[in-house]
């Protein structure tokens, strides 16, 4: 019965998000004329999932390291850890260090209902760790076997954890070769407790509706998201349950890809103990 | 006629003591032949919340006081705003604490069918009404195939109406010599998993008389496993309150 190793303090899992820095991302997102470039989708996305996952993490007293993180970035610049500032050059961070080093605070606000069922502006600090960085070619290739490394070696140390889950997020234009090879190594890798998860999240251009978790390539709008999908991972059992309770038909089938949509659901999927039904 | 309780707690395996987010409340309101009165509860802390040991601690006190939920939900509002906060926990602590919550009053008279108890919950929490060494009540749930990680829970910051879960009550009549214990829901688990499997887990709990055994039936049951290789006590807080007339 895979994916059921606890995950806590002295048994953490891992992250790795690989991030798509190329020129390519310059080009308008979610539409051919839009204002907003994919680079901006890009550095939105790995913002929203790093905040996420240290909110996940943090308990009265702080933030607990119930997870190792690294992010790489792939571009004009080659493959390389993609954080600045003090975390600059680090290619595995505990998401205490990432929760205390955002490069800035961006105050934002939001809408939120209160108790009587009026909707009500809230100002609230959102964390910055990544700008939109838009440059050079796409080494994805190269970007998913420096993931497989950083795996491998985690792999190495926590040969029993719950297994470390690798996020993508391109156009999924890969300029050094077709990646396909490189992904199914870096998704046959396993833990005792179940395989390597390999998710995209595909930024496109496209107005095409967003997709999320299909289990079927036949209904994607392009090659590049075609190939995305048959790179990630066929979801989990309870993954999938849960992808179900949100109202998604599923299906054995069902894999972790999204088109133009969110993924910030797979952080809310991680089971670190009791979920109340009713938390949001 | 005068009734007597006991209660045992533990923290989670690898935590640490101040990590233990259950709670649980004993209040003697009166205690002679005419007139018994208790309240008993237990709490447990959500461990993907925070700040959810204070709303715990909240929910049990407030039982045992008579406090309604909106009192307990400003006073922890007003305990975690008076704090100097990172962005992380203010916004964690934006969302709420999350508890599972089961109080029960105890009344008794000289008249003997004075002598009832009323349970009030949320979430899985639960208690057992044992006579004669057989549970004859489980509340609310009565197999351990019912628990699961995810029940609805009172929450220390307003919801929107549609998702405050509703208390569930029930009650019944006790007689001398009968017991009720109150668990928070891993151990509550563990109890009736271990009655289904025919091991006497009621023996096991009437058994313990000190701290120390309590820990060292928890280690044990924490590191047996059954026959699929999973622990027969799940790693989380455990709490017990036992309570024999």
């Amino acid at each position: 019965m895979p994916y059921i190793a606890e995950i806590s303090r002295t048994h953490p899992s891992c992250f790795v998000f690989l991030i798509d820095q190329s020129g390519s991302m310059q080009d308008p997102f979610g539409s051919l004329t839009g204002t907003k470039t994919k680079a901006m989708g890009v550095a939105d996305a790995i913002n929203r999932l790093l905040q996420n996952l240290v909110i996940k993490c943090t308990k009265s007293e702080g933030i607990r390291n119930y997870y190792y993180v690294s992010v790489i970035g792939y571009g004009g610049k080659g493959v390389s850890p993609a954080f600045t500032g003090a975390l600059k050059g680090k290619d595995m961070v505990p998401i205490s260090e990432i929760g205390n080093n955002p490069a800035h605070l961006e105050e934002r606000k939001r809408t939120v209902e209160d108790a009587t069922g009026n909707m009500v502006e809230q100002t609230f600090k959102f964390p910055i760790w990544f700008e939109p960085v838009s440059y050079g070619g796409t080494p994805m290739n190269s970007a998913i076997q420096k993931a497989t490394s950083n795996v491998v070696n985690w792999l190495a140390e926590h040969p029993n954890c719950f297994p470390p889950i690798v996020i993508n997020i391109s156009d999924g234009e890969s300029t050094d070769g077709d990646p396909f090879q490189s992904a199914y190594d870096l998704m046959t890798l396993s833990s005792s407790d179940g395989e390597v998860l390999l998710f995209n999240l595909h930024i496109s251009s496209s107005n095409h509706r967003p997709i999320e978790y299909p289990d079927n390539p036949e209904h994607l709008p392009d090659q590049q998201a075609k190939l995305l999908f048959s790179m990630s991972s066929t979801l989990p059992e309870y993954m999938r349950n849960m992808v179900e309770k949100e109202g998604l038909n599923v299906s054995y089938n069902t894999r972790g890809f999204v088109f133009n949509a969110d993924l910030v659901s797979v952080i809310r999927f991680l089971d670190i103990g009791t979920r109340p039904s009713n938390m949001r | 006629m005068s009734l007597q309780y006991e209660a045992f707690s533990l923290q989670k395996k690898d935590n640490s003591e101040e990590e233990y987010e259950d709670a649980y409340s004993i209040k003697k309101l009166s205690d002679s032949d005419s007139n018994l009165e208790y309240r008993f509860s237990v709490a447990d802390g959500a461990t993907e919340s925070s700040f959810a040991r204070i709303w715990a601690e909240l929910l049990t006190e407030g039982y045992s006081e008579g406090s309604n939920i909106e009192e307990l939900q400003k006073k922890w509002s007003e305990q975690i705003d008076s704090m100097e906060l990172p962005w992380y926990s203010k916004e964690k602590a934006e969302q709420g604490a999350f508890a599972a919550f089961l109080g029960v009053s105890i009344t008794g008279g000289e008249e003997s069918d004075s002598n009832r108890w009323e349970a009030m919950c949320v979430g899985d929490c639960c208690m057992f009404h044992i006579r004669a060494n057989e549970i004859i009540d489980s509340f609310p749930l009565k197999t351990s195939a019912e628990f699961d990680n995810s029940p609805a829970l009172l929450c220390s910051k307003a919801m929107p109406k549609q998702s405050v879960p509703e208390f569930v009550t029930h009650k019944g009549n006790w007689l001398k010599g009968d017991s009720i214990l109150l668990m928070t829901d891993a151990i509550a688990s563990w109890f009736l998993n271990r009655i289904e499997n025919k091991i006497d887990s009621i023996e096991m709990v009437f058994n313990l008389t000190s701290q120390e055994q309590f820990q060292e039936l928890v280690s044990t049951e924490r590191d047996a496993k059954d026959e699929n290789d999973v622990p027969l006590l799940k790693n989380d807080d455990v709490t017990i309150v036992k309570i024999r007339f």
